[in-house]
């Protein structure tokens, strides 16, 4: 048994990466890349913003891979996250907000059974559909717009007519709904003999 | 922002929903709050498991990150002299870092004679900087992942296991290494006994030149992960004390060494 990169834990992998070893890098880009473009491409709208966040994402990996805290979170999710918060950066700019509305023209977020379809579509873990779907519409809605469109919570507000606390309460009550219940399926596979 | 306030927006601020201009007030209570730090994780994970979209990672996209993925400056030029990473702390020697390498070989000299010759090239590199990422790192892999690691190493058939001895290689055992050409090596089994917080222990290489950092190890060891990232089998691991921050060239005579 030959402890190499593509066994290496992720972990190891950062270990790796902070001593400037680019082949554990590219390990992780192969593990990871593929989640990172997708959900920029999802939020950002666009292969070519998307390609533009994914490089950001590694390369802010690459510069500053103490920035990842494993206590809290996985590699995955926190690339993710990174990813997220990038891909919202950008198509908040001016320019890119007007061309993903003349792109997508009315917000179809409007469309609830829409936004529901898409989130499905691209949410590939089964654990993670399956809560998001057991949540109230209206939590479900507003969480969808808010991450998968990039959407602030006023925007959700005004695009669903509602409240903008009623809008905050629902993503927080949603968010703690999905974790209770993605929690409980964990424990309960961990549990598998 | 009150905490109420804060308390109310955590839940958008974990889907990045929250306009710039509120997203400092919450993040400014956050730092403040462990409550909210606690909530504020737990929405962040189920974030993540919804952006975990899956997918495979466009190869053609590598190049791009690649091209961009350097290394410090000077940093390759060590990198390539000593065929690995393990250059990657070396910093600028100076005449009395010189004096102090030649006293060491000679002190490793007395474990093993070296025979390979090693071209050395003394660089550039921030040796504090990269100490700090390194031992962030450490800490990090030591949570997570390391027992496996170790198991892995220990079972590789290249593996070599290095035992450090006291008293220039002739005394008790304190340490063993298991050094993986070109991929993790840890130090196991360590015997070393705590420091004050104010000084570190100190791994190194030595070969022909002054000795080469290794990492550092910490002022209490237990397993540590480094990475020697060449072939050659002609080299004496030794173990320094240090000021915390670590030292680019040892600053005292090894306490322990093995080949």
């Amino acid at each position: 048994m030959r402890i190499d990169l593509a066994t290496a834990s992720d972990a190891a992998l950062v270990v790796a990466i902070g001593r400037f070893h680019q082949p554990a890098l590219a390990e992780t880009y192969r593990r990871h890349g593929g989640a990172v473009r997708s959900l920029a491409k999802r939020v950002a709208g666009s292969a070519f913003l998307a390609d533009e966040v994914t490089q950001d994402v590694f390369l802010r990996l690459w510069r500053e891979p103490e920035q990842f805290d494993a206590s809290r979170s996985g590699l995955r999710a926190y690339l993710v996250t990174i990813a997220h918060h990038r891909a919202v950066d950008l198509v908040r700019s001016e320019a890119s907000r007007a061309a993903r509305e003349q792109r997508q023209g009315d917000p179809r977020a409007t469309d609830a059974s829409d936004v529901e379809q898409r989130a499905f579509e691209l949410a590939t873990a089964e654990q993670v559909r399956v809560a998001l779907e057991s949540l109230p519409e209206g939590e479900r809605d507003a969480i969808e717009m808010a991450y998968f469109e990039g959407r602030t919570y006023r925007e959700v507000a005004t695009i669903l007519g509602q409240p903008e606390g009623t809008v905050k309460s629902r993503i927080r009550a949603g968010l703690k709904r999905m974790h209770a219940t993605l929690t409980t399926e964990s424990d309960r596979v961990s549990e598998l003999p | 922002m009150t905490h109420d306030e804060a308390v109310a927006l955590l839940g958008a601020y974990a889907l990045d929903a929250v306009p710039p201009e509120e997203a400092v007030l919450v993040a400014a209570h956050v730092a403040e709050c462990p409550r909210c730090t606690a909530e504020l994780d737990a929405h962040r994970e189920v974030a993540g498991m919804l952006g975990d979209l899956g997918g495979e990672a466009p190869p053609e996209l590598w190049a791009a990150i690649a091209s961009q993925a350097t290394v410090p400056e000077g940093a390759s030029e060590a990198a390539e002299a000593l065929g690995g990473l393990a250059a990657l702390q070396m910093v600028p020697a100076g005449p009395a870092t010189r004096r102090r390498a030649t006293t060491w070989q000679r002190a490793a000299a007395a474990v093993v004679a070296v025979a390979a010759a090693v071209a050395i090239v003394l660089l550039g590199v921030q040796v504090s900087r990269l100490n700090d990422r390194v031992s962030t790192l450490t800490a990090l892999a030591r949570a997570h992942g390391l027992g496996e690691a170790v198991q892995a190493a220990l079972l590789d058939p290249s593996a070599q296991r290095i035992t450090l001895r006291a008293d220039g290689g002739h005394g008790k055992v304190v340490a063993e290494l298991v050094v993986v050409p070109a991929a993790h090596s840890f130090l196991v089994d360590s015997r070393l006994p705590p420091l004050p917080r104010t000084r570190t222990y100190q791994l190194w290489a030595v070969t022909v030149g002054p000795p080469i950092s290794l990492g550092l190890l910490g002022s209490n060891p237990d397993v540590v992960p480094f990475i020697v990232n060449h072939h050659r089998t002609s080299i004496t691991y030794a173990i320094s004390v240090e000021p915390a921050s670590g030292s680019s060239g040892p600053t005292s005579t090894p306490i322990a060494a093995g080949t």
